[in-house]
């Protein structure tokens, strides 16, 4: 129990420190797109595109906080469970979002047809973005934290 | 007091019609047990006179036909709030045969409050015990035979979401109806007051017709507590001085005799008397464990994670109304600005039927409903947030700040919205409850830069400013952001003074929201920003259009909503020509200023007018036009305007619905005021530094 | 004897004196923040609206779990009281 715990933690922190590392790169997308001109952007990390989009990246940031948030307090306590649950429960909702956002860009595209436009779309730039690829880390982590809170609310 | 049984007469259709109302506290599940005996088909409108809603829906249960009202949620029956006086006069004025009391057996007493309230009030009442099951999560469990047998009604235990006691709820409604029950005393306010109520309840009863039509007992126990409301309906009587006279000396002689405020005295007896009973019924009792409520608010509040997550939230909200909705909002745009439009342009029509509806209504309509998809879904994920509970911790996260900002936390919501979409935002202020502050988010919410502005400033800014274009977009969110600050603390500070009255805010348990209630809320706020805003646009794009294709001169011609030339003869050239003096300081020729009449109705209507005034072939030739007409600084000073001048007609007409035509008005003006001020400013001081 | 606003958080108070107008302190009373009345304090970050739990003031004693204060509560319904509000309700710290 606990090595598995011990595992569990790591991956945690790794998870956390990812979404703070892509967060951080699109803000600095962002600051270098929209107030200097001549600054390059990061546009693909490890294989994940990089957008600049602030409020993701505020949204990248909370969730990554919450989860190192979570080793600070503990996994064992109340509180580092309650900090896991809403971290990963953010990712994943990232994750369904971005997931709805590629559905309906497939859409518009369709709609787009009708006026006769032939719009160009790379599917696999909205896909493999941090809020998919860590979101699905996410998900895993929402799982463990469910039965942890199993354990302590008695449910 | 006589009891009387009221038979109604059987309609020949075998169906006995009657009326309930639902009164309970906020947060009970009183639309969760609406929806479940109206199906959610519910009429709203307004209590007669007020802003306050009114919901009503039809029901069959059993041999009934029966009519339900959904009265506002409230906590007591006092003539202080104006929903609680709405509830309070709903019942009086409407006679429902029955007023099912939704109480919250996870909030025992303070439920009851209300019930003994309505008691005293004489009030028919069947009780239906709701959330029992969140009841026996925290350790607890009522006994609601008990409860019946000293209340006097019959209490009926639900779940409402479950579906759970809905049966049983009915058939107390068949079982229960429209026999008037004597009302007995509830509360016994101890043998001093008692008395002195006694004396003016005589005094009461030699009125018939007052006595006939509310409870004496109620109506003096009201008296003694001050209520203006109350005074108003006993002047009205002939006795009316001698018991107003009595009411005066009883209240000196017991406030004098108990040291204490009649009204604190009466309010503290009633909720004493709620936890007596509460007392009595409640059974069981264990150790209450830590609750997933209590975990998730462990970090929806916390000092560091608290606001992080509420504006992780609100991208969430934005990504999801945006971009999720995009398709939908691109086929409506399709469906007006090219199927439609091209159907009527190649009819066989007369061209100015043709004109008429293409550019008239078509245009007009679809400038709207291109919105609507984006307003759908802010609207169901809001209703999302708020039925899962999470609202009421973003409103308390934000509080401090808003206070430093003359706002009040709930003002957070409307004003992130209002980047989207003013519309919504404004209609998103009901949620506050002290005027000045909702009177101020409302009135400022115009200065939060809406989606529409978006195409005017890309325009202008990829014109003059290309390199910089994305810190100038920016830059006029800023300013917008910085205006609405400056303006709600003056506000605050000149015309809505007044401290702000606080709030006391229930954080009710999260909670599984419930799909239909979300999708009929839903539906509901999006039904009234639809008829509201599209019925004004329509008007005034059919204005607009006639205004160009007429001039002083006559009719032009509708070769004018193609010809700038001709343009300029129309009303609309003549009015752009009579503003081209107030704005020759800016340096606008009037061609712009006419864009701007135009942008009154939608402000991207003010890109897609430039280019037809200045004869731009398409909104990419625009850029280069401009550029002849403007400097960057007129340019930026434009754009300011724009951003700041008049709330677009569908704003208006929501502040208008929300706060009245008064500050509708009052949101025009000043922000006409400060739009061109802060034009004039940008420009002046352009000047001062050197810029051209 | 200490206005709401300023007690800290994680202990239980009880209400002494409530020095609100009459729509306040009615509205307070509705939600059972009467004189004697027992509050748990569950947020209080310096000035700012303020989390309390009415806790019955009658028997039945038991504990919560997220705290070690021996809490008279049968509910998790919590109350946020705005800054001014909080500053009107006065208080008794209890051990």
């Amino acid at each position: 129990m606990r090595g598995k715990a011990l595992i569990i933690s790591v991956a945690t922190g790794i998870l956390g420190i990812l979404y703070f590392i892509y967060a951080g790169m699109m803000l600095y997308n962002w600051i270098a797109g929209t107030f200097i001109q001549e600054a390059g952007s990061v546009n693909n990390v490890l294989g994940l595109f990089v957008p600049s989009d602030p409020g993701c990246a505020v949204a990248l940031i909370t969730i990554g906080m919450l989860l190192l948030g979570s080793l600070y307090y503990g996994l064992n306590n109340v509180k580092g469970v309650s900090c896991i649950f809403l971290g990963s429960l953010l990712g994943t909702a990232m994750l369904i979002i971005q997931f709805l956002v590629v559905l309906a860009n497939m859409a518009s595209i369709e709609v787009s047809f009708l006026s006769g436009e032939i719009v160009e779309y790379t599917v696999v730039e909205d896909v493999l973005r941090p809020e998919i690829t860590l979101g699905i880390g996410s998900i895993m982590v929402l799982f463990f934290s469910a039965l942890k809170i199993r354990q302590i609310t008695g449910k | 007091m006589p009891s009387t049984n009221i038979k109604k007469q059987e309609q020949p259709t075998g169906y006995k019609k009657i009326r309930i109302a639902l009164a309970g506290n906020p947060n009970v599940g009183k639309s969760v047990i609406f929806n479940e005996l109206t199906g959610g088909r519910a009429w709203v409108g307004n209590w007669p006179g007020t802003t306050v809603e009114k919901k009503v829906g039809k029901a069959k249960i059993g041999k009934y036909e029966v009519e339900v009202l959904d009265l506002p949620g409230i906590y007591s029956l006092t003539a202080y709030s104006l929903d609680e006086l709405v509830a309070r006069n709903g019942i009086v004025e409407e006679k429902p045969d029955i007023v099912i009391d939704i109480a919250n057996a996870a909030n025992f007493e303070r439920s009851l409050y209300l019930t003994i309230s309505l008691l005293e009030m004489g009030t028919n009442i069947v009780v239906a015990l709701n959330m029992i099951d969140l009841a026996e999560a925290q350790g607890y469990k009522i006994d609601a035979e008990k409860l019946s047998k000293l209340l006097g009604v019959s209490v009926i235990p639900t779940i409402a979401i479950k579906g759970y006691g809905l049966d049983k709820l009915k058939e107390a409604i068949t079982k229960t109806p429209q026999i008037k029950r004597v009302p007995r005393k509830i509360v016994d306010y101890g043998d001093l007051v008692e008395t002195e109520i006694q004396k003016i309840e005589n005094l009461i009863k030699k009125d018939l017709e007052l006595s006939a039509k509310y409870f004496p007992r109620w109506l003096a126990i009201k008296l003694l507590e001050k209520d203006k409301d109350v005074e108003e309906k006993i002047k009205s009587s002939p006795l009316a001085d001698e018991i107003l006279k009595q009411t005066q000396k009883s209240r000196e002689i017991l406030e004098k005799k108990l040291q204490k405020d009649m009204e604190e005295y009466i309010a503290e007896k009633r909720y004493e008397t709620a936890l007596e009973i509460a007392k009595k019924c409640l059974k069981t009792v264990k150790i209450r464990p830590t609750t997933l409520t209590d975990m998730i608010d462990f970090v929806t509040t916390h000092k560091v994670f608290g606001i992080p997550i509420m504006l992780t939230m609100l991208y969430i909200a934005f990504k999801f109304a945006f971009d999720v909705a995009a398709p939908l909002c691109d086929l409506i745009n399709w469906f007006f600005g090219t199927f439609l439009y091209d159907l009527i342009v190649n009819s066989t029509l007369p061209p100015i039927v043709k004109s008429f509806l293409g550019d008239g209504i078509v245009a007009g309509v679809g400038s709207i409903l291109v919105f609507l998809p984006n307003i759908v879904f802010l609207f169901l994920f809001l209703a999302f947030l708020e039925d899962v509970g999470y609202m009421a911790r973003a409103a308390f996260v934000v509080d401090k700040i808003m206070h430093k900002l003359g706002l009040t936390g709930k003002s957070i919501i409307p004003m992130i919205l209002g980047f989207g979409c003013n519309v919504p935002a404004i209609m998103a202020t009901r949620a506050i409850e002290d005027e000045n502050d909702r009177k101020v988010t409302a009135l400022v919410n115009p200065l939060m830069s809406c989606s529409a502005r978006l195409p005017v400033y890309l325009i202008f800014a990829g014109a003059f400013f290309a390199a910089y274009k994305g810190t100038v977009v920016l830059s006029m969110y800023v300013l917008g952001l910085i205006l609405a600050i400056a303006m709600a603390l003056l506000f605050r500070k000149t015309l809505f003074k007044g401290p702000s009255a606080g709030f006391v805010m229930e954080l009710p348990p999260y909670m599984m929201p419930i799909i239909k209630n979300m999708l009929i809320k839903t539906w509901e706020r999006s039904k009234r920003f639809l008829f509201k805003a599209g019925t004004i646009i329509l008007i005034a794009a059919i204005l607009i259009w006639i205004l160009s294709i007429t001039g002083p001169s006559g009719y032009i011609g509708i070769e004018a909503l193609e010809d700038p030339y001709l343009l300029e003869k129309s009303w609309i050239g003549a009015l752009g020509h009579f503003l081209e003096k107030a704005f020759s300081p800016m340096g606008w020729d009037w061609r712009a200023a006419a864009a701007l009449f135009f942008g009154f109705v939608a402000k991207e209507v003010v890109v897609a007018a430039m280019a037809m005034l200045y004869g731009a072939s398409g909104e990419e030739t625009l850029p280069s036009i401009l550029t002849g007409i403007f400097t960057p600084l007129t340019a930026y000073a434009y754009m300011a305007f724009v951003l700041i001048y008049v709330p677009c007609l569908a704003t208006l007409a929501s502040i208008r619905s929300e706060l009245g035509m008064k500050y509708a008005l009052f949101a025009l003006i000043y922000e006409i005021l400060l739009a061109y001020f802060v034009a004039l400013g940008i420009v002046f001081i352009g000047h001062v530094l050197g810029v051209s | 004897m200490i206005p709401l606003a300023f007690a800290h958080e994680g202990t239980q108070v009880k209400v002494v004196k409530i020095n609100a107008g009459k729509g306040l302190s009615r509205r307070l009373t509705e939600l059972g923040i009467i004189p004697g009345a027992i509050l748990k304090i569950v947020k209080a970050q310096g000035p700012g609206p303020v989390i309390i739990e009415v806790c019955n003031s009658k028997e039945a004693s038991f504990l919560c779990n997220s705290c070690t204060l021996k809490c008279n509560t049968a509910y998790g319904w919590r109350i946020v009281l705005s800054f001014g509000m909080a500053m009107k309700v006065l208080v008794q710290e209890l051990m």
